[in-house]
């Protein structure tokens, strides 16, 4: 991470991303074989994008950009995305933050930086909140 | 009529019901609709229709029999509005006899001589030979020159050409029928005029409906103690038991907020649709056991709920190709969704040709034969609907009619099927969209 304004921007695409996939997972496990309609997926799309400015060469599925809406992507094809998505999101934060004396800081320009954040483990997906 | 003039009008988005050119719509204007409308407008036209109406039986009274009758008998039939079960959109007026007997009821029925009708579909229940298509040609013509106004009205608003032409029309001022010349939309078959109707004046059945008053509301046993009593006899003891009659009608009146329009297509339940997609899937390829003919029911009924309100089915189609027999379904393009619009404008798509292959697999031979009909009847773009995905072989078969002639032919299988489905029961897309899908796979592939 560069800055504490790059690790605000991070945490929210991280929670975007995880409540997404709460979303669709629980569609998915209802019909998995329904179409995800185009306003979900234009938000959607918009977090993946983020994601992907985040994690650069860390992308989780080679040669995924985003989903076409023209291709009726169903649940299940986008909660497995998101799926892929929000671990390689969770392994960022993973790598970014130390425990320094009891407490868990951001590491920014590979120094431990005073920006305090909690436990990783914490902010690991759960279905539900 | 929209189709014939390259006009891309939706029937889910127009008011009135877009006629054919060739035969009726099996629907008809109810004037109870008018009588129950929350539309101060239709309430005014049912006043209009119930007065012309009961000023013939006025004229009657009033020693002018025969000219009540010329004039009840020309406003028995109207051409121009297309609608019940004529295979030609023409009807016959009702006979002398008919006439006679319709014009007596004002003199047999104390009520109605007294005060005349207030729903002179009441007819149908004392008059042999006069039921839906008949009530709902009565109360046209008496409309008339307010449908002449309202067409007018629609067609400018969607271009759809008018040509002068001349047509009767009843003028309730003066309570005759005039010949007016008017600009109306004509026949290009035989350049008689077409008038068109709100949607939201027609039904299936009238809400005063004979067959339902016989079933639920006359005395049968005191018809005839010894059986079922035959028409006949029910309309002879109306005429003798108002009575029997006004309670039936008061209690309708009760229920009129139940009383609504009949949609002119209505879309399969979701149940529906798994079952006709269960049936195709259950089905064996090639022609077993009727399969071929199976699978064109089914096809036919899933695919026109699926695709409404995107594509108005138009019907299905036999034709024979090489001696080979080949069914097809077609739906008119009305540009109702951005695809549509782009099969228009690329495609020259005016309808949209899918033909059913019931085969194992797809072969040249079957592209061949659908890129031929394309050349023929319709634009550049058609859907062969099958059981399985093309062979990537059949797929460059495609590709290369597109890259030589500009065809664009795509295939849906039994698995897009299931998701277009899936997408009809889910409601977060459009099952259209699934032929977009198709549509987009197809032209990436193709040469840029």
């Amino acid at each position: 991470m560069k800055s504490e304004s790059e690790i605000d921007n991070f945490e929210r695409i991280e929670s975007q991303l995880k409540v997404f996939r709460r979303e669709i997972a629980g569609l998915s496990k209802k019909k998995p074989n329904d179409g995800v309609n185009k306003f979900k997926l234009a938000y959607i799309n918009n977090a993946i994008d983020q994601a992907n400015a985040i994690l650069a060469d860390q992308r989780p599925l080679q040669g995924f950009e985003h989903f076409n809406p023209d291709d009726v992507p169903t649940n299940s094809d986008v909660a497995f995305v998101l799926a892929q998505y929000t671990e390689a999101i969770f392994r960022v934060r993973q790598e970014h933050t130390t425990s320094h004396r009891g407490k868990y800081y951001w590491i920014i320009k590979n120094k431990i930086s005073e920006y305090e954040t909690k436990v990783s483990s914490l902010f690991a997906y759960r279905e539900k909140e | 009529m929209t189709d014939y003039h390259g006009i891309p009008a939706a029937q889910a988005e127009v008011d009135f019901a877009i006629p054919f050119l060739d035969e009726d719509i099996p629907l008809y204007v109810d004037p109870f609709l008018l009588w129950a409308s929350p539309s101060l407008q239709d309430n005014s036209l049912h006043t209009m229709i119930v007065n012309s109406f009961n000023h013939l039986g006025h004229l009657a009274q009033q020693g002018q029999f025969d000219r009540a009758k010329q004039i009840l008998i020309s406003l028995s039939e109207c051409n121009e509005v297309g609608l019940g079960t004529s295979r030609t959109r023409k009807g016959k007026p009702i006979g002398d006899r008919t006439a006679d007997s319709i014009l007596s009821l004002f003199k047999d029925v104390p009520q109605y001589e007294r005060r005349g009708f207030i729903h002179f579909e009441e007819i149908q229940f004392f008059v042999d030979h006069i039921a839906k298509d008949r009530i709902s040609d009565f109360a046209c013509s008496l409309l008339k020159s307010f449908l002449i106004d309202y067409t007018i009205d629609q067609s400018k608003k969607l271009g759809i050409p008018l040509g002068k032409t001349s047509v009767p029309v009843y003028d309730y001022k003066t309570n005759q029928i005039v010949e007016e010349q008017v600009d109306l939309p004509t026949n290009p078959e035989n350049g008689s005029a077409i008038t068109f109707v709100p949607k939201r004046w027609l039904r299936f059945n009238p809400w005063l409906d004979f067959d339902e008053y016989y079933t639920d509301y006359i005395p049968k046993e005191r018809i005839r103690p010894d059986g079922k009593p035959e028409r006949i006899e029910v309309l002879t003891f109306n005429r003798h038991n108002y009575g029997v009659v006004r309670d039936y009608v008061l209690a309708k009146e009760r229920q009129k907020l139940d009383c609504h329009n009949d949609p002119l297509f209505k879309q399969i339940p979701i149940m529906s649709a798994k079952a006709g997609l269960n049936a195709i899937r259950s089905l064996s390829s090639g022609l077993a056991d009727r399969s071929d003919k199976k699978y064109e029911q089914e096809s036919a009924r899933l695919m026109a709920s699926l695709l409404y309100p995107h594509l108005d089915f138009a019907g299905t189609q036999e034709r024979t190709d090489g001696g080979v027999l080949i069914r097809d379904l077609i739906f008119y393009n009305n540009r109702g969704h951005q695809l549509l619009d782009d099969l228009w404008q690329r495609y020259e798509s005016r309808q949209v040709v899918f033909e059913l292959k019931n085969v194992y697999e797809v072969d040249g031979g079957h592209i061949n034969q659908l890129n031929r009909y394309l050349s023929e009847h319709f634009g550049r773009f058609g859907v062969i609907l099958t059981r399985r995905p093309l062979k990537s072989s059949m797929m460059k078969n495609t590709i290369d009619l597109w890259a030589s002639q500009r065809r664009c032919i795509i295939a849906l299988s039994d698995d897009d099927v299931e998701l277009m489905v899936n997408l009809y029961e889910g409601k977060q897309r459009d099952p259209i969209d699934v032929i977009n899908m198709k549509y987009v796979e197809f032209t990436r592939k193709c040469p840029s």
